[in-house]
């Protein structure tokens, strides 16, 4: 199995394990207040899945400029939302991106970040509900 | 900032989360600010100095949503040109140690790298600004 592959699958398994994000962050910086918590988490909601959709369209069509202005802003909704593996993969996107190169090596993170997204958003819909 | 101390703040920032995430955290932490205002890009907030805020909080990358909207540079270039008394902190992920050095030395503003700490070290730098104009 090549490198690629067994780390797709870590993340898949890890669907069942550990949580992805971490919100208490968040929670602080807001001072605990429920409706400013709840309006972010909406925000976060909307906004990750259009990052991604970008993304994923970009690096179907080999758009490395595109690929890498959203993983850069990526980066910062994934640091509200306390991901922190996902920091890396963002960035290692957008210096592939830089010097356009390894459209492949680049497809194969993304795999990862949409897994890994996907997760994360599942695991803010249900805290969500702690703010309503 | 008016008589009554109270301070209107600009956040140019292209990642509605983070700036909406900021923009929560000001208020929580402050009781007079006469409002907070988030634009998506320069370009917005340039259109809107004539109501002479006094500190800009604005990132350097502006272009994820309009490729063709102006770096964080530029748009200081034009703040400091036309409301000199306003304060300006460049908040940004930016580790190109140039461009630091340029919007520190060249347009006097204050940069805060986009971690973890950001916030709160906005929150210290507003103290002091609020304190300076006070005394002003």
């Amino acid at each position: 199995m090549i490198k690629g592959e067994s780390d797709i699958k870590n993340v898949q398994k890890n669907s069942f394990g550990e949580k992805l994000c971490n919100l208490n962050y968040l929670s602080e910086m807001m001072g605990g207040k429920k409706q400013l918590i709840k309006e972010l988490l909406d925000e976060i909601l909307s906004q990750v899945p259009q990052e991604l959709n970008c993304i994923n369209d970009a690096v179907d069509n080999s758009e490395y400029a595109i690929i890498k202005n959203n993983a850069h802003t990526m980066k910062t909704s994934v640091s509200i939302m306390g991901i922190s593996m996902l920091t890396s993969l963002l960035q290692e996107m957008e210096d592939l991106c830089v010097v356009s190169a390894n459209i492949e090596k680049i497809k194969e993170l993304n795999q990862k970040l949409n897994l890994i997204c996907k997760q994360a958003l599942e695991e803010i819909k249900r805290e969500k509900q702690k703010y309503v | 900032m008016n008589k009554n101390n109270q301070t209107t703040i600009f956040i140019v920032e292209d990642n509605e989360v983070y700036a909406k995430s900021l923009q929560g955290f000001i208020q929580t932490r402050f009781t007079n600010i006469k409002e907070i205002e988030i634009f998506s890009i320069g370009e917005l907030c340039l259109a809107e100095l004539h109501r002479n805020p006094d500190i800009v909080i604005i990132d350097y990358y502006l272009n994820s949503k309009f490729e063709e909207a102006h770096n964080g540079l530029e748009i200081i270039k034009r703040i400091t040109s036309e409301n000199p008394q306003t304060s300006i902190i460049v908040l940004s992920i930016q580790t190109d140690i140039n461009v630091i050095i340029e919007a520190i030395i060249q347009y006097g503003c204050i940069y805060v790298q986009k971690d973890k700490e950001a916030f709160n070290k906005v929150e210290q730098i507003i103290k002091k600004i609020k304190s300076s104009k006070r005394l002003a």
